[in-house]
């Protein structure tokens, strides 16, 4: 209780996030939504491993409508706040409505949902007025991210990536890229499918360096992410030789070494291309440094200006950033659809 | 739900259709196989137990009056099953690769038709099926692993070593991977691998038996490699190892040495050796090699072969009674 006046009195910035979530489990609906009305919302999700969200209870004193999960759970809600951002649930809460008009003993009209009470739980969170909460692990947080989309949850879904994409650190990056991937694929995850195949660019795409993520992904999904790459690097080889041949690097780095070339430019912009993994300001400093102590006489390239190699960067960023969304946008969206009708059917 | 399948892009030449037959068995590309349901009851304590517990009406249940049972196996498969039901003297009922073999074991698997699964077993140890690509070695791995056929799976990993393993090595056969049996095979290829190099750098001490035997070769002070080397030993030999030693460095991308084909290569080497710098032979290697040089081989081979066999056997799998080698015609072609 001590908690609950404290965040009335709007001092909800001093209390651990973890904390504030377990005072909601014991606090109804109404007194949530009540005293959290016209407060924004904290800038930072938490973890459901902190907070077991079937824990929440969401047990509104002025509810009219019950939500039932797979599990047995029950959530008492406000009619309102679902038919405001889900189509899909509005038409189900009329035809709920009607039979419970008819049926004159039970006391509130419910829908009986496929979904667990604890994605349930979290999903409401991003509903009503709350601290929304991110499930503890990556296939749960498909789940939530799939439960909004199937119930077109648009604004929802975009709430929920927009917590997801604030997280420290990203929710979808080279270590998770392979599972979101695939999950994303089996859920028809469109922005996920192309946020997570990218991601797998920063890797060595190669199976003896995948031994621990292979089993994440499903073959089928193996195979279009393969393909994927493969797209990628016959992109990357026109653009970059594209670029090689523009004299942007020329305009960026000034003359070119001593003897007339700059090969190992050139070997480095090559060798990104065949493995896009090598992108990396790092790599390309490994190679400049390679270069310049191979040289018996010191070479012009050890001079180039950390300005003049970062603009150079920028620019060689951009062709790949170009060329990555340009394989994005017509790679993977055949499947991604082949899968959403799948998993509808 | 239906099984997702694709429709057949042609029909089922003769399929397996008795005219007295009970029950309509349909493959997932919509293939209709008449047949008794009796016969399927006998072979397969799975359909038994189907057929005796009531079934829930349906409304696409009936073809021609006949109850429909729907499989998610594909006509070609069904049909080499389904016929095995009968005795119907025919040359063969297996497919005509060794994967689709394997396809139609699985399936026996699947349905508990263990009588079936051992004459497909049977059938597939003496048949000679056409040499493997790469890609087929990866599906039948991957149609084992997932089909449970432990055994199959072992020689099916061990054919896999003759091809690199790359995704474009592995292409179609990369949507059958189902599970951790993509990264159980990436665990197997390394580990052959890393037995390999302990064995061939083992085959660089050429001061112990039965590598000894060189040590008089007129060409054998050459110091090449003498961070290997601890005895007196023909360069050409180390160069052999050595060469293996190398590729192995590029196990995913080209295939692992194989036992079988030290031998060719030992003589390869011995020939080039003893006609080499305007020699007309070396005499002594000769001598060697008409003394020693099968028990050498044998030896080589043996060497290898445990080193891949050890590895086999730590393949982590549940292992199923019953038992398969790969006929060695289908992993070399007999010429």
């Amino acid at each position: 209780m001590l908690v609950a006046l404290q965040c009335h009195a709007k001092q909800v910035q001093i209390l651990d996030a973890n904390m504030f979530c377990l005072e909601l489990s014991t606090m109804s609906l109404s007194t949530m939504s009540t005293r959290m009305i016209g407060e924004p919302l904290s800038p930072s999700a938490t973890s459901s491993s902190d907070v077991f969200p079937e824990n929440l209870l969401f047990d509104d004193s002025d509810a009219d409508i019950i939500l039932q999960s797979c599990d047995h759970h029950e959530f008492r809600l406000l009619k309102l706040h679902i038919i405001k951002v889900s189509p899909v649930l509005q038409d189900r809460l009329q035809s709920a409505s009607s039979s419970h008009a008819k049926n004159v003993t039970a006391s509130l009209p419910s829908i009986q949902l496929s979904e667990s009470g604890a994605t349930l739980s979290c999903l409401l969170t991003f509903i009503l007025p709350m601290v929304p909460v991110i499930p503890s692990t990556i296939e749960q947080t498909m789940i939530l991210l799939w439960t909004a989309q199937k119930y077109q949850m648009d604004p929802i879904l975009s709430r929920i990536r927009a917590v997801l994409t604030s997280q420290d650190p990203p929710f979808i990056r080279p270590e998770t890229a392979f599972q979101v991937y695939s999950l994303a694929q089996m859920y028809g995850l469109r922005q996920e499918v192309l946020q997570a195949a990218r991601s797998t660019l920063s890797r060595p795409f190669n199976l003896e360096e995948m031994e621990d993520v292979v089993d994440t992904v499903r073959g089928i999904y193996l195979h279009e992410l393969w393909k994927y790459h493969h797209r990628v690097q016959t992109h990357l080889a026109t653009d970059l030789m594209a670029f090689k041949k523009s004299g942007v690097p020329r305009e960026k780095l000034g003359q070119p070494c001593n003897n007339g070339t700059r090969y190992w430019l050139g070997n480095y912009i090559d060798s990104i291309a065949e493995s896009p993994a090598l992108f990396d300001i790092t790599e390309l400093q490994m190679a400049l440094l390679r270069h310049t102590n191979a040289r018996p006489s010191r070479c012009r390239c050890a001079d180039i200006p950390s300005k003049a190699l970062h603009a150079f960067w920028t620019a060689l960023t951009d062709v790949v950033h170009g060329c990555m969304t340009k394989v994005s946008a017509h790679g993977l969206r055949n499947n991604v659809i082949s899968v959403t009708a799948r998993i509808l059917l | 739900m239906r099984p997702a399948c694709l429709q057949r892009a042609s029909p089922l030449p003769d399929h397996l259709y008795m005219s007295d037959g009970d029950i309509i068995v349909q493959s997932c590309d919509l293939i209709n196989f008449r047949i008794h349901k009796s016969a399927l009851s006998l072979s397969s304590p799975f359909f038994r137990d189907m057929f005796s517990s009531p079934q829930p009406p349906a409304d696409d249940g009936f073809v021609n009056g006949l109850p429909v049972v729907r499989l998610s196996d594909e006509a070609e498969v069904l049909d080499s099953l389904l016929a095995m039901l009968y005795p119907i003297q025919v040359p063969s009922m297996l497919p005509n690769s060794y994967d689709k073999s394997l396809m139609l074991l699985a399936a026996s698997q699947k349905y508990n038709m263990f009588g079936v699964q051992s004459r497909i077993r049977a059938e597939i140890q003496s048949r000679k099926f056409p040499t493997a690509t790469g890609t087929a070695a990866f599906r039948a791995y991957a149609i084992a692993s997932c089909g449970g056929l432990s055994s199959e799976r072992e020689a099916a990993a061990r054919l896999t070593l003759d091809f690199p393993m790359t995704f474009e090595c592995l292409c179609d056969a990369l949507p059958l991977f189902e599970g951790s049996a993509l990264r159980d095979l990436i665990g197997f290829r390394k580990r052959s691998r890393d037995n390999l190099i302990s064995c061939f750098r083992s085959f660089l001490d050429l001061s112990s038996p039965p590598f000894n035997i060189w040590m008089s070769c007129t060409d054998s002070f050459s110091y090449s490699y003498s961070n290997y080397r601890t005895g007196y030993s023909p360069s050409w030999l180390i160069d052999l190892f050595q060469q293996h030693l190398k590729s192995l460095g590029q196990a995913f991308t080209r295939p692992l040495p194989n036992f079988e084909n030290i031998r060719e290569e030992y003589l390869s080497a011995l020939q080039e050796h003893i006609t080499s710098y305007g020699r007309t032979s070396c005499v002594t290697c000769t001598k060697v090699h008409v003394m020693n040089g099968e028990m050498f081989c044998k030896e080589l081979e043996n060497k290898l072969m445990r080193a891949i066999s050890e590895v086999s056997n730590s393949l982590i799998f549940q292992r199923h009674l019953g038992g398969l080698r790969i006929h060695p015609s289908y992993r070399y072609p007999t010429h």
